[in-house]
């Protein structure tokens, strides 16, 4: 096994570790202010997707369809959050998980009825292709990924750490009852949240999209059940504990489905090493025992 | 008796009700998360379709070892219900569900994606049963499961169960051990799921891994919330009604999903327990009108001077 | 009968409870007061089996509980209620007297499975609701009561044990004076029918007039133990509750 290859292989497993990440830390911070499984965030990665799709065959120019789509897919998480989840709030745990599920089988049959059930191309020139260099090839959008995760993640740490909503967050993640008597615009961060989630899932569905040149309507089904898992795995409502689950879940993939003849499809072994350490790890990565 | 089509919507409504019924168990009962029902329903449907198929065994030899093969998948996935809870075990749920279906597709053995096929028909006596006669089958099984849930829910067993539902600590310093009685649930809950399995089976005489996967998991969950959860009476009439609709209305045919969906999302909004629930609007005015109609009959006085 | 030997328990840096030692004896009705955050509660914790000792020592009736889960310790004989009250709110009044029967049922699957709405076991479940004076809303479903029902409710559930000891936690708190009153007899009640009482309370007159001996704990350690009238005068209790940095 050459060296070429192996770098090929690190940087699929980032890319592919960078879009489980984006899901994952959207899913977190939602679990973070909300204590929701937020199942449905599945749909809104794919209607990120549909509307980059949308906007970029109307405007013909890839950016302005990504920051249209995510700035539009934001707003829809906010929304799910305001008609949806804020009345069930005071309503026991399993209310907003059995609306989540609703939503989420609701979002995907309606992309079908609007798009159609066929998969749709997405096709961008300027990202599709491999990257050829020194016997390394590597799709251009991986490199994308890459960097644009890189960004966003920089991003949300400027947001989360030295900013006045980011400092509501993660007052209204630690105690939502403290955060309210400390003045704190519960409901705007809680807002905030969601939209940040729902615009990085809209990013990373775009480029995922992409990468292989493919829209249809369940396309966030299994991430975000890897998603779910991952925020379990990385310890509830912890970043960097869920950012850390993507990465070596992406390298794990990528290391079991080259070099291994276990027989399961890629999903089956993501999902069965998602049950394993959940068991024996269920205080998650970074979680103290 | 009926015809074809009418034996085939009784016959899946009762299969869909035993399996909801099952997770009512573990769900409505217990409290415990389970978004896996298939694994247990397609145990059972497979360890049957297997056995009739490739060992020679019959419908009726093969039916109870395929329920005790649920009743152990139950038990083996129960387990980690006593390790993981809530939110963690709703996750769990979900990934097993891909790991089982994943399995199924892969492993030759169990026939591939495309699954098993010829499966025999019940016999009884000897003769395959028609149409008209499985439907009496899939009654009866209907019957014994909710026998068995009535039972349980007025056991010892029942009321533990939903002690642990309500407060797994408080129910462990009166003395009950809540993990014990979570396995019990998970092993009577998927022994349901795979009689439902069962009677599936040897219906449609076709299976394949993708019958017990994910979203058919997540439909019984959206017929035992519609119904009403924790009740035996929602959970049949849940399953009933979503089993039927979609044959009755094309249009809900068509926009099942969509339909699913915005009435699981109205129905938590307005009606977090379902349409026959406790305390649900719809039950409570079924009940005032069972008084009225009860006072009607005994010119106003009270049933209890009647009597 | 209950023999407490330096139990400790720590929470990361914090020690919530620290070597901690004193003797219950049978039939006695002892109080364990404190200010707030003196580990009063977490010292139930460990006594109840919630959480685990970090070192030392709880002995009940000559068997070492340490390590045992709270229904091994409950089966012991120790029942207890909770400062934050828990019941099971979507049943009735009845069914959670019920489940605490049940209790001495559940301890095997085919014991398990007998119906529990039998005449036996409802006459025993509506004599407890009538000793805590529920009986009028034996058919009420708990989460629709007032804290002072629920305080009471939470003492029939645990009597339906059968328990040698009961631990109240702040079972007075949020009551009206009358029930309060009414409380403070029936734990009188149960002292005269052999039970031991361990109760955390913060009504200095109840506990003054209930109690036979107190135990004061402050920052999770024992500074005074004894008759109340005693306790009352002693210059460390005084100080803690004062609030002096001494």
């Amino acid at each position: 096994m050459s060296g070429a290859v192996i770098s090929q292989q690190i940087v699929n497993a980032l890319a592919l570790g960078s879009v489980y990440a984006m899901i994952a830390v959207g899913l977190a911070m939602i679990y973070g202010v909300l204590r929701i499984l937020h199942i449905a965030h599945a749909g809104v990665y794919a209607a990120g997707a549909y509307l980059g799709l949308y906007f970029f065959k109307v405007t013909d120019n890839f950016f302005i369809a990504l920051v249209l789509s995510m700035l539009i897919t934001g707003v829809l998480g906010a929304l799910i959050e305001r008609f949806i989840y804020r009345p069930m709030l005071p309503k026991p745990r399993i209310v907003a998980l059995i609306a989540s599920i609703g939503l989420f089988i609701c979002l995907s049959d309606l992309f079908r009825i609007i798009a159609g059930p066929y998969q749709m191309a997405f096709d961008y020139p300027a990202l599709s292709g491999q990257v050829t260099m020194s016997g390394l090839s590597v799709p251009r959008v991986d490199f994308a990924i890459i960097g644009g995760t890189a960004a966003i993640f920089g991003l949300l740490w400027f947001i989360m750490q030295k900013t006045n909503i980011g400092f509501g967050i993660r007052a209204v993640a630690q105690d939502i009852e403290t955060a309210k008597v400390m003045g704190i615009n519960v409901d705007r961060s809680i807002q905030a949240v969601f939209f940040l989630s729902s615009a990085i899932a809209a990013f990373g569905a775009i480029m995922v999209s992409v990468l292989y040149n493919a829209v249809y309507t369940n396309m966030g089904d299994m991430i975000g059940y890897k998603g779910l898992a991952l925020i379990v795995i990385g310890g509830f409502g912890s970043l960097p504990g869920a950012a850390l689950a993507a990465f070596l879940l992406g390298f794990a993939e990528t290391i079991f489905t080259t070099y291994s003849d276990v027989p399961l499809s890629r999903e089956g072994i993501a999902m069965f090493m998602l049950v394993l350490l959940i068991l024996f790890r269920p205080q998650g990565l970074l979680g103290k025992a | 008796m009926f015809d074809d089509y009418t034996v085939t919507i009784l016959i899946m409504m009762a299969v869909w009700s035993i399996v909801t019924l099952g997770l009512n168990v573990i769900t409505g009962f217990a409290g415990q998360f389970n978004l896996g029902i298939g694994v247990y329903m397609g145990t059972g449907a497979y360890v049957s379709a297997m056995l009739t198929t490739q060992a020679g065994f019959g419908f009726w030899s093969a039916m109870p070892l395929a329920i005790v093969a649920a009743a152990m998948m139950g038990a083996l996935t129960g387990l980690p219900a006593l390790r993981v809870r809530e939110d963690s075990l709703a996750v769990l749920t979900i990934g097993l569900v891909f790991v089982f279906e994943s399995l199924l597709v892969y492993l030759p053995y169990f026939g591939g994606p495309v699954g098993i096929s010829r499966i025999p028909r019940a016999t009884f006596a000897g003769v395959p049963l028609t149409n008209n006669g499985y439907l009496v089958i899939a009654l009866l099984a209907l019957a014994a499961a909710i026998g068995i849930c009535w039972y349980v829910k007025r056991s010892w067993l029942g009321l533990a169960l939903e002690s642990v539902r309500e407060d797994e600590h408080a129910t462990s310093v009166i003395g009950i051990y809540p993990a014990r009685f979570k396995l019990y649930a998970f092993t009577i809950g998927a022994a349901l799921a795979g009689l439902g399995g069962v009677i599936y089976t040897h219906f449609i005489r076709f299976i394949s891994p993708y019958d017990f996967g994910f979203m058919p998991s997540i439909y019984v969950l959206v017929m035992l919330v519609f119904g009403g959860i924790g009740t035996i009476r929602g959970a049949v009439f849940g399953a009933c009604l979503l089993t039927m609709l979609p044959e009755l209305i094309r249009f809900v045919q068509d926009y099942r999903n969509l339909m699913y969906g915005c009435v699981l999302v109205l129905l938590m909004l307005y009606q977090p327990r379902g349409l026959l629930g406790s305390d649900s609007f719809v039950w409570l005015q079924l009940l005032r009108a069972k008084n009225s109609l009860r006072l009607f009959f005994t010119n106003g006085r009270s049933y209890a001077q009647n009597s | 009968m209950l023999k407490i030997h330096d139990a400790t328990r720590k929470f990361g840096g914090l020690t919530a409870v620290n070597q901690v030692s004193f003797g219950v004896d049978a039939q006695e009705i002892l109080g364990v007061i404190g200010p707030n955050g003196a580990g009063k509660t977490t010292f139930f914790n460990l006594v109840s089996g919630a959480i685990p000792l970090s070192s030392g020592q709880i002995v009940f009736n000559g068997v070492n509980t340490g390590g045992m889960a709270p229904h091994r310790i409950a089966h012991l004989g120790i029942g207890r209620t909770f400062q934050i009250v828990r019941p099971f709110g979507e049943l009735t009044v009845l069914e959670n007297a019920m489940a605490g029967i049940g209790s001495r049922f559940c301890t095997n699957f085919v014991r398990s499975l007998g119906l529990y709405q039998r005449r036996l076991h409802l006459d025993e479940a509506r004599e407890l609701l009538s000793r805590t004076h529920l009986l009028p809303y034996q058919n009420e479903t708990a989460r629709n009561l007032p804290l002072g029902l629920l305080r009471r409710l939470e003492i029939a559930r645990a009597l339906a044990l059968r328990p040698k000891l009961i631990l109240l936690d702040e079972s007075f708190s949020g009551l009206s004076h009358k029930e309060a009153a009414s409380l403070v007899d029936l734990v009188r009640e149960l002292r005269r029918d052999g039970m031991t009482v361990l109760l955390i309370e913060h009504n200095m007159q109840i506990t003054m007039d209930l109690c036979d001996r107190l135990v004061v704990l402050d920052r999770g350690q024992k500074i005074a133990e004894g008759l109340p009238a005693s306790v009352r005068n002693d210059e460390r209790v005084i100080a803690a509750y004062l609030g002096n940095d001494d």
